[in-house]
């Protein structure tokens, strides 16, 4: 396959959000107070950066590198923002879900460790009451 | 890094080793972060190739960066659905079968109660000498609870049918 075509390919798979979720872990010779996640996206940028520069080798000149390029930007700003799209609306979906779950936990554990128990209560109360009521009226009846 | 992503494109680069790769990428030193694309690419390619090229490595970096989140995330909203239907489950459970019968237990015992207080008055007993006695505002009122009913959406369709074929 062509450098070129490379380039694109794998510019298009970034659409695809489908893939196993197995990460690798890189280990790049940064300073120990770096941010990671900084650091793994100026590595993805160079990462890439070489791509790219493979593939604009294998140009035959200035024009064709321009046209690969252009397809290229075409192509990856077709796929970004739906990624972020997907994104943000997962990740809204996901904490709606959260708080739904989290409120509906909070009430189910509000019936379960005081409503339930005090109805026990009360009916273990009024069950009393009645054998007590129930007594006095078959002795008055005697 | 998304091991689907890292394999490509070590592949892509011709660089059979991990280590040799992450050398070659960081030797760039992240260039394009820093300058302008114009002068980071060599003096010899053309003005609008540099910054076209310098584009496309960002926004493929960004593009990797949502992925990247997208895909590590999927478990997460997996994890939250399943939260939330163990929830709605838990909440249905407590609903329809713990709570009703012991409201609609405390409701008759209370009925009862009421009954045998009259039943005690017409006989001349006063029912408050009788021990144990009931704060009734400290209870909780369920003499208007009924049992709640739970349709879905099955029912509700064939009570349609069911209408219309009644009108014929």
């Amino acid at each position: 396959v062509k450098a070129t075509a490379l380039l694109l390919e794998a510019l298009r798979a970034l659409s695809d959000a489908t893939v196993p979720a197995d990460e690798v872990g890189l280990t790049a010779p940064v300073p120990p107070e770096a941010d990671p996640s900084q650091t793994t996206f100026e590595l993805t940028v160079d990462l890439y950066d070489l791509l790219v520069e493979r593939s604009l080798a294998a140009c035959a000149d200035d024009r064709e590198r321009e046209a690969l390029l252009r397809t290229a930007l075409a192509d990856v700003a077709a796929v970004e923002p739906v990624l972020s799209w997907t994104l943000s609306d997962r990740s809204r979906q996901t904490e709606q879900l959260d708080r739904a779950a989290r409120m509906r936990g909070q009430q189910n554990r509000l019936t379960g460790e005081w409503l339930l128990p005090r109805l026990e209560k009360e009916i273990e109360m009024f069950e009393a009451r009645i054998s007590a009521l129930r007594a006095s009226l078959e002795g008055g009846s005697q | 890094m998304l091991r689907v992503e890292w394999e490509r494109l070590r592949r892509d680069a011709g660089e059979p080793s991990d280590e040799r790769l992450i050398e070659a990428a960081v030797a760039r030193g992240s260039r394009l972060l820093r300058d302008d694309p114009a002068t980071a690419a060599p003096p010899s390619t053309p003005r609008r190739v540099a910054k076209l090229r310098s584009q496309v490595v960002l926004r493929a970096a960004t593009a990797s960066a949502y992925r990247h989140r997208l895909v590590v995330d999927r478990q997460r909203l997996a994890a939250a659905k399943d939260d939330e239907l163990r929830s709605y489950q838990d909440g249905l459970t407590l609903d329809r079968d713990l709570v009703p019968p012991l409201k609609l237990r405390a409701k008759a015992l209370r009925a009862e109660i009421r009954r045998l207080e009259t039943e005690t008055r017409a006989r001349g007993l006063d029912p408050d000498a009788i021990e144990p006695t009931v704060d009734w505002p400290e209870t909780l009122a369920v003499d208007s609870y009924d049992r709640p009913r739970f349709v879905s959406d099955a029912d509700r369709k064939q009570a349609a049918v069911e209408f219309f074929r009644r009108l014929g």
